[in-house]
């Protein structure tokens, strides 16, 4: 029982740092068509600067606050100085964007040295809360709570605002919202960059969590590939479901057969392809 | 009774929430010459990519030749004798007139998935692409690319390429779109000078050209077959003079 | 003697490969042993490179894992090498049916999808092999990688392969083997055919051409060229680890055929020498490689996304028309 209760927990805030990574990719390739392999990049620089800041204030929420900041401005540059150049060549997309990655990665190594680090979560978190017998890390418990939010705040925007209609829209036909007057390259851009900055925040939690190590910005953005694959590219239901999905198969898999750690990702993933290329949620 | 050249029984085809073809049937004999007639959305290339294999029906058949071909591939039906060309010209860009032509005739050959011999030396293939090179004359010659012909000559190519391997059905999707007078002088004598016992469906806007070329006319308006008639009959009915030649005219 | 002028351009074309294939030959002999194996290095991932533009350059189908094919390829023949037998034509031979078959299987499924689906179905499938490389400890050695492979027994009198300058003359064959077959192939009508799907897979399907085998066979015959690749990769390495089945491996072969030049035939070999060479360079620099690599990538995007031969090409004619 205890085992099981464990591995949901671990399985849902997985899921929602998933999310959060996810989102942001699923909603940028709907709305402007990228392949961003640097989206994983955006997670591993939110976690280093997170822990540049936590190093030097102890503060974890300016940590959160600056990492995102820092990581939605590189996010901006991005996507205007090459990722835009490349448009609609999918393929220069991908190798243009792992271009990016393997350059921050390496960048990083040499800035932060290639030991895995945790980054110091705020006194409040630590330690487990007792229910019914059962522990449960606040940490976990805190990120799955912050998941949720972060969700239904993103569905609020786009389904409550006026940036949102327009968004809407746009994945929908960019053109017509290009027709209609808005400045389409504009709204690219915020939502690239609100995107990233996402990453970055999950950068600084999953650190918390997971450690931010070399390597993990290559790991990640597969995962969210997987999950974005699997609920639908460009859709922000999709990337929910998703999430929960990958989340807990990661989870569970590893737990029940560690043998096949390495295929609780692909093999789900190549398997939503051939049987439903477009995704749960996604048009065909 | 023999069976039709192309029979269309009952099809439609669905989009989401259109019906961009509700309910047609067509039967077309063999050596017939008809022209699908309608307004812009009336259906009638759908018609089409479904007779050709682009796009499966529905619900409904299409049968050539009496063989039910609605979940063939196109590839397959191309075999079975059918021919196409599109509306909006459809050639290789990046190659010369040769290498189109090329590609057209050896389609339906046994060499098709030669891997060894050079494509350039196979002299039956080659005698067949001169002999409609031959016929069809491109001014700007064999090895000219593609993408740097003229759009009249690009639509003849278009047209010398459907009938490279002399079709028993042919299917063309406005041939004189966008051409000159000239121009569609010469593609109606070419569609006249087809053998006899090849079947042609043309779908086609400009009536002059409509009425050199067929003797039957069958009219398509908002997904749904209207009627089927003669020159004379087409032009004495009232509700497609409504429909197709508009009030205004 | 008749001038060069009145002979036949085959002919011409034909000579002036014999004279290249000897010299290089005969620079193995001249060269040290480190700029020897450099040379190696290059001739692999041209093979490598060879294989995928047929996919890439040829019909368009951008796949992110051509590293699984060449892996596959490299273990198979690893294996044949340390269980049962030291004869080079066995374990080339098991190694490129070996690759086949998994390229059919893959092809089977990566071929349901279509544009940038079959981008990321290719690197999936590429990952789980990578997975598989490193998970089945028992048959692959997992992330140890399988060692100990010594050289290959080819049979043939006079050459001898335990030198490096003697393998590099067999891996200098291997690649000119790889290059004649592959030109044989682009230009038969099979070459052809999908060069027509490249640029307009509708009306190939509507002249009659079933378009999916072409696709399929296509993936099946550069998934063989990986193989073959790996086969001269492990017998010269001696090793092999998950490592060459990844992302990164599968990721720069494509940027090799991109940098060469999609859909040429000697811009793989370009692609694959200058990133080879690239790397020994800089890495004789500095520790920042992967930095230099992946602005390689960007560059390269942005200012030649043709590839060399293409853009060198484009100039010439310029110049002559000018």
């Amino acid at each position: 029982m205890a085992f099981y209760t464990i591995q949901i927990l671990n399985g849902l805030s997985l899921a929602m740092l998933l999310f959060l990574i996810a989102s942001g990719l699923s909603v940028i390739f709907g709305l402007m068509r990228i392949i961003n392999l640097a989206h994983g990049s955006f997670y591993l620089l939110g976690g280093y600067f997170g822990l540049s800041v936590l190093n030097q204030t102890g503060n974890f929420w300016l940590a959160i606050l600056v990492a995102a900041a820092i990581v939605a401005a590189i996010g901006m540059v991005l996507q205007r100085v090459l990722l835009e150049r490349v448009h609609g060549n999918e393929l220069g997309q991908v190798l243009m964007s792992f271009g990016v990655l393997l350059v921050i990665s390496d960048l990083a190594l040499w800035f932060w040295g290639g030991l895995p680090q945790t980054l110091d979560r705020p006194d409040f978190l630590d330690g487990a809360l007792r229910f019914a017998g059962l522990f449960f890390p606040k940490y976990r418990v805190a990120l799955i709570v912050c998941g949720f939010a972060v969700a239904l705040a993103i569905w609020l925007i786009i389904e409550r605002t006026r940036i949102g209609a327009v968004i809407r829209a746009g994945v929908d036909d960019a053109e017509m919202v290009r027709a209609i007057g808005f400045d389409i390259k504009m709204v690219f851009l915020l939502v690239f960059g609100a995107g990233a900055a996402l990453a970055g925040a999950a950068g600084v939690l999953g650190g918390a969590m997971l450690g931010i190590y070399p390597g993990a910005d290559f790991e990640v953005v597969l995962q969210a590939f997987a999950v974005v694959v699997i609920g639908g590219l460009g859709s922000l239901r999709g990337a929910f479901v998703g999430s929960l999905l990958i989340g807990f198969s990661d989870t569970i898999g590893k737990a029940l057969l560690p043998e096949f750690a390495m295929f609780t990702i692909f093999v789900p993933m190549v398997a939503m392809l051939v049987i439903r290329p477009e995704g749960l949620f996604g048009r065909a | 009774m023999s069976a039709q050249a192309v029979d269309v029984d009952n099809v439609v085809m669905q989009f989401g929430g259109l019906r961009a073809v509700d309910g047609v049937s067509l039967r077309v004999g063999v050596g017939e010459r008809r022209v699908l007639l309608g307004p812009n959305g009336a259906g009638k290339t759908t018609l089409f990519n479904m007779i050709g294999g682009q796009l499966q029906p529905t619900s409904g058949a299409v049968r050539l030749f009496g063989q039910d071909v609605s979940r063939q591939n196109p590839y397959r039906r191309a075999h079975d004798g059918l021919a196409r060309t599109f509306q909006i010209t459809s050639l290789f860009p990046d190659m010369t007139v040769g290498e189109n032509l090329h590609l057209a005739v050896r389609a339906l050959s046994a060499s098709r998935f030669g891997m060894i011999r050079p494509a350039s030396q196979y002299p039956r293939i080659a005698e067949r692409v001169a002999d409609v090179l031959a016929e069809w004359r491109f001014p700007a010659g064999a090895d000219t690319l593609v993408s740097n012909l003229s759009y009249g000559d690009q639509r003849k190519l278009e047209l010398a390429m459907a009938v490279a391997n002399r079709p028993r059905i042919l299917l063309l999707d406005e041939p004189t779109s966008g051409l000159s007078a000239t121009e569609t002088e010469s593609v109606v004598g070419l569609i006249k000078g087809l053998p006899e016992d090849v079947t042609v469906i043309v779908v086609e806007h400009d009536m002059d050209v409509a009425f050199a070329v067929a003797d039957l006319f069958t009219i398509l308006h908002n997904g749904r077959l209207v009627t089927t008639g003669t020159a004379a009959e087409v032009q004495a009915n009232e509700d497609i003079q409504r429909i197709y030649f508009g009030e205004g005219e | 003697m008749r001038e060069i002028s009145q002979m036949k351009p085959s002919l011409v074309a034909g000579a002036l490969a014999v004279a290249a294939f000897a010299a290089a030959a005969a620079l193995g002999g001249l060269l040290s042993s480190y700029s020897t194996g450099l040379l190696i290095d290059c001739l692999i991932f041209s093979v490598l490179a060879l294989g995928l533009n047929l996919l890439l350059g040829q019909t368009g189908l951008p796949s992110l894992g051509h590293a699984a094919y060449f892996g596959v390829g490299a273990y198979t023949a690893g294996l044949v090498m340390l269980h049962v037998s030291d004869s080079f034509w066995w374990g080339a031979a098991a190694a490129i049916a070996t690759s086949m078959a998994v390229g059919a299987a893959y092809g089977l499924l990566a071929l349901r999808t279509s544009g940038v689906y079959f981008l990321i179905i290719t690197l999936a499938l590429g990952q789980i092999t990578f997975a598989i490389a490193f998970s089945w400890r028992s048959l692959t050695g997992g992330d140890d990688g399988l060692r100990g492979i010594g050289r290959p027994d080819l049979g043939l009198p006079g050459l001898n392969v335990d030198t490096t300058a003697g393998y590099y003359l067999l891996a200098l064959t291997a690649a000119a083997a790889a290059l004649l077959l592959m030109r044989l192939i682009v230009r038969s009508p099979f070459g052809e055919a999908l060069r027509g799907i490249h640029q307009n897979s509708d009306r190939m399907a509507a002249l009659g051409y079933n378009v999916w085998l072409y696709k399929f066979l296509a993936f099946v015959i550069s998934a063989g060229f990986a193989g073959w690749a790996g086969v001269i990769f492990v017998y010269y390495k001696g090793f092999i680890s998950p490592e060459a089945v990844g992302i990164v491996v599968s990721a720069e072969v494509t940027l090799m055929v991109i940098v060469g030049g999609a859909g040429t035939l000697i811009g793989p070999f370009l692609g694959a020498f200058l990133v080879v060479f690239m790397s020994h360079v800089v890495s004789g620099y500095t520790d920042r490689w992967l930095t230099v690599l992946g602005l390689l990538y960007i560059c390269v995007m942005l200012f030649a996304p043709k590839g060399i031969v293409t853009l060198v090409g484009d100039a010439w004619r310029a110049r002559r028309s000018a």
